[in-house]
Parts: structure tokens; C-alpha cells; sequence
């Protein structure tokens, strides 16, 4: 997720709630974007972040979250109570309710392929394998530390 | 008519403020669709509830918020809302609209307008939620900041995702130039906000959770996909994206159109100082972007050190930068972004703001008015502390600033000597940041528009820079009628024209997203026709007002002063080739040549034979 190149537009939004619910209302959504304010003068996107320990599962009273094969936290619909007891548990605040929904709303990741991903207009979100994390930042590390060789 | 199956909320509610009472309607499958919604809607509210001599900003006025029919949908843009009333600047018809996050809220909310009637005694601020609206108390909030206020109420309600309209103190005020803080984004023009400060209604807070009901959602997912992937695409797109509408800094200084010194230059020799490569260098933290833009125009600043240091705002843009910057000669893009801050949270219109500071300035330099007017402050260019006391001084209504807080014309009326000859103003609302002189369709364009001398209607100049700029080819007048009827059909549909302004996104487009929405098959001549019915409704409202055609003018310094600098040095307009031109537009828009009222027949062929009949035609 690249903070400086979110705009706000919140399209990502949009095709989410479209892509699970087939409608338009961005509250449905498992993403939201955190607009500019006086102290933090970016456009900050806030979804999940698939934790390998989740808080959201460790608080969940009835185990209806879990970790499939892939590492994509999902839940189970089916157990779930929706007491929202995940939503207060994120510590990123990356898990939603709405009135209509009995059930917490999270970003599935669209298994594999995710629609905000597609539809972001500038490449604020990408999706990347764990193992890609801090490639960036390693990259530039190398870049400076070549320039020190003698 | 059958029901309209989406794209619209379904719901209009009146909010009057005198009885404090809410009642709330079915939107009218008919008046729907004549009107398509936004600044269309709130044309034909004035026309049928505002009597002819109400005043703008007494208890008769209605302020009409309202979304389109795309505003919230998956349609590049795709978040305006339109204020309108009889403005307290033209005493005629005015609107403005606000990109931003507030629209596409109200339509979750159940509502694709609410109409405000009547004037509460105490301030209040309305609470809209999921179908219900609540008149509460706003006593605490008064005298608050139009974006402190927006701060506060968010906290008191608990939640960061509210969206708010607000008024400053400006607004509060009555002053005629003062703006509806919407978020971040501003519906600057037209005086909104006093009309709003004179209903004594401080905000419009808004949660929506509700679907907005769309006719055939896959039909328009698949018209989105095309159109975003264009606009995103496009090369001019990629230019906005990167430098936003502060680009135009460097387009209108090399055309010599940059308003300076009060629009007696063309060109400003610190243009580097405040144009968009300074902005991204000095201030710019990141992008921002109305709902759903690929093409994110909007730059968000932040001063990180300095005498403005903690100053964060969303822009300037171009008009800003050219009447704050520009137009008052302020050195600096950091002094621009400061006094952007305090327009917004004053709550007074930018481009006003700057015109009328630039007029007080050449007054006070031609010894028009003196020190003695002014309480000791001596006005001069290029001087920021100048511009931030002024403001100051409109916003409070105190010392000159009651004045000036009235609008150029009645300042040059009031200051006399000859001021009124570069009074920059049509109709009483100040020019915005395009000089004239070599420009006779973009004068055409601001001497016609419905709401005074604003670019929204038709930003005609980049004809004239096409086709010739000191030609008064009849083509002109065809050029401006069209523009006046597509530009201002974004603001009924909802949408941001400037996807088709930049990057040539077809009106094709937007019948089709249109027809998905709502499920009424609609060609793009169809809108255009609708839009020209709202242009002849708001002349009619004009008329019935009193407009007569010698109010289709320009001020006096484009016919007598040439262009001192740049490209088109020399250039002045001609008054007798520009009054041919305005004939030939009467004409063309089927409008009495002489007098510029609209005929019967013109009016009957719209649909409009009521409006005929009530201008006894």
C-alpha cells in the first residue's frame, strides 16, 4: 500500500461492496480510505491486513475466523454470531459492519484477485506474497550501500 | 410516468426552518426528469417557490441542495452537489456546486436534495440520517471556522465519517461573497453560504448507510470500466494528475490571460513562484480527488516550516492561485496556501475574495480611497499581510471590510471616481481568472452566464485561443450556446465535467450511465436539451427579476485599457463587434434580439409554456 499515492477517490470502495454485495454503497465495503486531515495531511487506505496471528480470530467467542491454506484470514458465515467482536479487536480498525449485514465485512482479498487492486487508479494498493515485503526498501539499501563501495 | 428505478435516492425533504418542520416527498418521476436533478432542480424550486421580489437573503429565499442523478455511482467524478437560490451578490439566479464526499453521502442517506425554507431564530445545523432529519441546536457552533466546525461536529457525533456543508463566519456574517465549506472542497460562488448564514443554518451533517438503488448495475459497471480506463489513460489526464489544475498557472501566463493587478496584466513575472512545479516542490503532501476521479486534479498542501508551518489545505487550484496569488501579487506559493486556509475557514469565496482585494488595492493606489478609508492599512500589491487583514476585515464586516464584504460593484458604487470603469464584475458577481481582452467568446461567455462572470458555464477561451483572439465570428456565439449547455449538464447529472473538458470522455458516455441508472433510455441531444431548458428557465428567473440585456456587459477596462504585456499586447475588446456578437447570440438562442428575453416560442419548443405565461409573453 503506497499512502502517498492514494488520492481519496475512493473507487476501491465503490467495486468492493459491488463485487460482494452487487450494489453501490461503499459502506459495505472491507475497505475505506481515511481522508486528509489538519495532522495527517494524506489519504490513508485501512484494510486488512491478512495477520498471521489475527486479533480479530483470538478474540472471535465462537472460532468463526480462521486462516486458510492460502494465509488469507476469512470467516465463516456460518458460525459466525456477528456479536462484532473482531471489529473492536483489529487494531487497524480494518474489519466493518452495517446495518443490513449481519456479519463482519473483511476483505477476502476476492480469492486472489482483488477488485481494488484492478480498479485503483494511480497503484496506492497492490497486492504482494509476504515474500516480496521490504523488497523496496531492500533495493534501496543496496542502491546506497553500492555507492559506498570503494 | 412510471417509477424511476435508480440513480436517484427517491426523496426530496423540506426543511423549514421558520416552522422548524421536515416533510418529506417522493420524488416526481416527471420533474425528474425535465430537470435531471442537481443545479436543474434547484432552478426550477427557485423558479416556482421564490417570489419575484423576495430579498436574497431574507426568509423567502430557498436554498436548494441538490445531488444528480450519478452523484455516488461508479461514474468518473461522479460526487457534485449544486446549491442554489437567488444569490445575495446578483440579486439574480446563482448557483455553485462542490466536488467532494458530501453528495454521494446525502443519496446514501435516502435524499437526493433537501429544499431550505424559512429562517430560524437561533443558529441550528441540520443531522441527516438514513431517512431521517433532525433540526438541532448549533448555538455552540456558531462563530466556529468553516473547516473547525466540520472538526467539531465530527467529534461530537462520534465518528470521523460524517460529511458536512458548513458555513464560516462569513457566512454567518452575510457577506455576499462567503462560501459552503463542503469537506475539503468549497462551493465558492454566488454567495451560498450567506444565504445559508441568513437561514441561521450553521451545517448540514450527513451519515448515509443506504444503497444507492441503480437500474441496471452490470450495464453500468461495464460502461465504467471503458470510461475509467480512458480518462486514466489519457495523456493530459497523466498531466493533472501529476501538477493538478495549478498546471494552468504556466498555460494562462504564457497566453496572457492571468489576471494581475486586478486584471490590468496578462502575464505575472513571479508566475514561477506560484505556479504547479513550485507547489509539488514546496507544499504538495499528496493527491486528492473527488469521488471515483481517475485524474485526482486536486493537490493537498501542508506547510511544514515557517511562519505558516501546521497550515493544511486542500489546494490552492488554479482560480485560487490567480486571484490570491496572481491578481494580488502575493510573492509566494506558501502565502497563497495561507490565505487559501483562511478563505476556506472564513468562509469566503477565493476568487471573489481576490478580485475584490485587487480592486481595493488599484483604489487605494489611484487615491480613490486613502488611509482614512481604510483605518490606517495601506493597501498595496504583493504585500500578504495586506491580503490576510482584508480578509479578515471582509469576513467580521469591519472598517473597509463592510464595504468590500458587499461585492466589487457595490464597492465601486460606494468609492465612486471613476472606480466602476475596473470594477471587475458581470451581473455583480467578480470576474473569475480569465482576462478578456483578447478573448471576445470567453467575454461572450461571462457576459451571458446565468450566474454572473464565472468560467463554469463555458470556459470559451480555448477557442478564442484556437480560432483567433481578437475575431467575433458568429461561430463564437454557436461555441458559448453549446458550451452553456454541456458544462452546466455535468452540474445537473451530478458529475465533474471536467473528464470531458480534458480528456474528451464522450457524452455518449453519460446517456448510457444515465439510462443504467435510472432505466430511461435518454440520448446525449436529450440532456443537452434539458440543459438548455434549465438555461432558459434561469434567464426567465432572471428576467422576471428584472435583468434587462444591458446587463449582458463586461466592464469597461476590456473595451478601453489594451493589454499592457505578453503574447497579445495591445489587445483590447471592441464594443461595437462585441455587441454584434451578443446580437448574434440573442438570435441564436432564439431570444428577443433586442432585449434578450426569451420568446414564447422558444420557451413553448422547451416545454416551458407555464414560465411564457408567467413572464406575460
Amino acid at each position: 500500500m503506497d499512502i502517498k499515492a492514494c488520492t481519496g477517490c475512493g473507487t476501491c470502495e465503490l467495486v468492493c461492496a459491488y463485487k460482494h454485495f452487487g450494489v453501490h454503497n461503499p459502506r459495505k465495503s472491507a475497505i475505506r480510505v481515511m481522508p486528509p486531515t489538519f495532522e495527517t495531511p494524506y489519504n490513508v487506505p485501512v484494510v486488512c491486513r491478512q495477520c498471521a496471528r489475527p486479533k480479530c480470530a483470538e478474540e472471535c467467542p465462537v472460532n468463526a475466523i480462521y486462516i486458510a491454506d492460502n494465509g488469507v484470514v476469512l470467516v465463516d458465515e456460518k458460525s459466525c454470531m456477528g456479536c462484532r467482536a473482531c471489529a473492536e479487536a483489529c487494531p487497524f480498525g480494518a474489519i466493518f459492519f452495517h446495518p443490513e449485514v449481519p456479519t463482519p465485512i473483511k476483505c477476502d482479498l476476492c480469492g486472489g484477485d482483488p477488485e481494488c487492486v484492478r480498479w485503483c487508479p494511480t497503484g496506492a494498493l497492490r497486492l504482494k506474497s509476504p515474500l516480496a515485503l521490504g523488497d523496496e526498501a531492500r533495493r534501496r539499501t543496496a542502491r546506497a550501500l553500492s555507492r559506498g563501495v570503494k | 410516468m412510471a417509477a424511476i428505478k435508480g440513480g436517484y435516492a427517491g426523496r426530496i425533504a423540506w426543511v423549514d426552518l421558520t416552522k422548524r418542520q421536515v416533510s418529506i416527498k417522493d420524488v416526481d418521476p416527471v420533474f425528474a426528469r425535465e430537470y435531471v436533478g442537481g443545479r436543474g432542480w434547484g432552478a426550477r424550486i427557485v423558479w416556482d417557490h421564490v417570489p419575484p421580489e423576495a430579498d436574497p437573503l431574507g426568509p423567502e429565499n430557498v436554498l436548494v441542495v441538490a445531488a444528480g442523478p450519478l452523484t455516488g455511482l461508479l461514474v468518473p467524478g461522479a460526487g457534485k452537489v449544486s446549491f442554489s437560490a437567488i444569490s445575495p451578490e446578483t440579486g439574480y439566479y446563482g448557483d455553485s456546486n462542490s466536488g467532494g464526499f458530501f453528495g454521494p453521502e446525502l443519496k446514501h442517506a435516502g435524499f437526493d436534495a433537501l429544499i431550505i425554507t424559512g429562517a430560524s431564530k437561533e443558529p441550528v445545523y441540520l443531522w441527516v440520517e438514513d431517512g431521517q432529519i433532525e433540526i438541532r441546536d448549533a448555538s455552540s457552533y456558531w462563530g466556529m471556522g468553516g473547516l473547525e466546525v466540520q472538526e467539531a461536529l465530527r467529534r461530537d457525533l462520534g465518528d470521523s465519517s460524517i460529511k458536512v456543508a458548513s458555513i464560516g463566519p462569513a457566512g454567518e456574517n452575510l457577506v455576499s461573497i462567503a462560501c459552503v465549506n463542503c469537506d475539503w472542497r468549497n462551493a465558492g460562488r454566488c454567495g451560498m453560504g450567506a444565504v445559508m448564514g441568513s437561514k441561521r443554518l450553521k451545517a448540514i451533517a450527513v451519515r448515509g448507510s443506504l444503497d444507492i438503488p441503480v437500474a441496471d448495475p452490470e450495464a453500468l459497471y461495464e460502461e465504467a470500466k471503458g470510461a475509467f480506463k480512458h480518462v486514466r489513460d489519457h495523456e493530459f489526464a497523466r498531466v493533472l494528475r501529476k501538477y493538478g489544475l495549478a498546471w494552468y498557472i504556466d498555460w494562462s501566463n504564457e497566453n496572457a490571460c492571468l489576471p494581475v493587478k486586478n486584471f490590468r496584466f496578462g502575464t505575472y513575472e513571479l508566475h514561477e513562484a506560484i505556479n504547479a512545479e513550485t507547489m509539488l516542490k514546496r507544499v504538495v503532501t499528496t493527491s486528492t480527488a473527488c469521488p471515483r476521479c481517475p485524474m485526482c486534479c486536486g493537490k493537498f498542501s501542508y506547510v511544514r516550516s515557517g511562519r505558516y508551518a501546521g497550515t493544511a489545505i486542500d489546494g490552492p487550484e488554479y482560480e485560487t492561485l490567480a486571484m490570491l496569488g496572481a491578481n494580488c501579487c502575493l510573492p509566494t506559493v506558501e502565502d497563497v496556501v495561507y490565505a487559501n486556509w483562511l478563505c476556506d475557514n472564513l468562509g469566503l469565496d477565493t476568487i471573489s475574495a481576490g478580485n475584490i482585494i485587487a480592486f481595493a488595492i488599484e483604489c487605494y493606489e489611484k487615491g480613490i480611497i486613502g488611509p482614512e478609508d481604510t483605518g490606517g492599512l495601506e493597501l498595496r500589491y504583493g504585500d500578504p499581510d495586506c491580503v490576510f487583514k482584508l480578509l479578515e476585515l471582509m469576513a467580521k464586516r469591519e472598517g473597509i471590510g463592510d464595504v468590500l464584504a458587499r461585492g466589487v460593484k457595490f464597492a465601486a458604487n460606494k468609492f465612486g471616481g471613476g472606480s466602476e470603469r475596473f470594477a471587475m464584475h458581470v451581473k455583480g458577481l467578480e470576474q473569475s481568472a480569465y482576462d478578456v481582452r483578447a478573448a471576445p467568446a470567453m467575454g461572450l461567455a461571462y457576459a451571458t452566464a446565468d450566474i454572473g462572470a464565472h468560467h463554469n458555464r463555458a470556459w470559451a477561451i480555448t477557442y478564442d485561443i484556437e480560432k483567433g483572439r481578437d475575431t467575433y465570428t458568429r461561430d463564437k456565439a454557436e461555441k458559448v450556446i453549446y458550451l452553456q449547455h454541456v458544462r452546466p449538464l455535468f452540474d445537473m447529472l451530478g458529475c465533474c465535467r471536467l473528464q470531458w473538458v480534458e480528456t474528451g470522455l464522450s457524452l455518449d458516455y453519460y446517456a448510457k450511465a444515465y439510462e443504467a441508472a435510472t432505466g430511461i433510455k435518454v440520448s446525449a441531444d436529450e440532456l443537452l436539451r434539458a440543459s438548455e431548458r434549465v438555461f432558459n428557465l434561469t434567464r426567465a428567473i432572471n428576467v422576471r427579476r428584472g435583468l434587462t440585456s444591458a446587463e449582458d456587459r463586461l466592464p469597461d477596462r476590456v473595451f478601453e485599457e489594451p493589454v499592457p504585456d505578453g503574447v497579445v499586447k495591445g489587445y483590447k475588446l471592441d464594443r461595437a463587434k462585441f455587441a454584434e456578437l451578443l446580437r448574434a447570440y440573442y438570435e441564436l438562442r432564439g431570444w428577443d434580439p433586442e432585449t434578450g428575453v426569451p420568446t414564447r416560442a422558444k420557451l413553448e419548443e422547451l416545454g416551458l409554456k407555464d414560465v411564457a405565461d408567467a413572464l406575460g409573453l
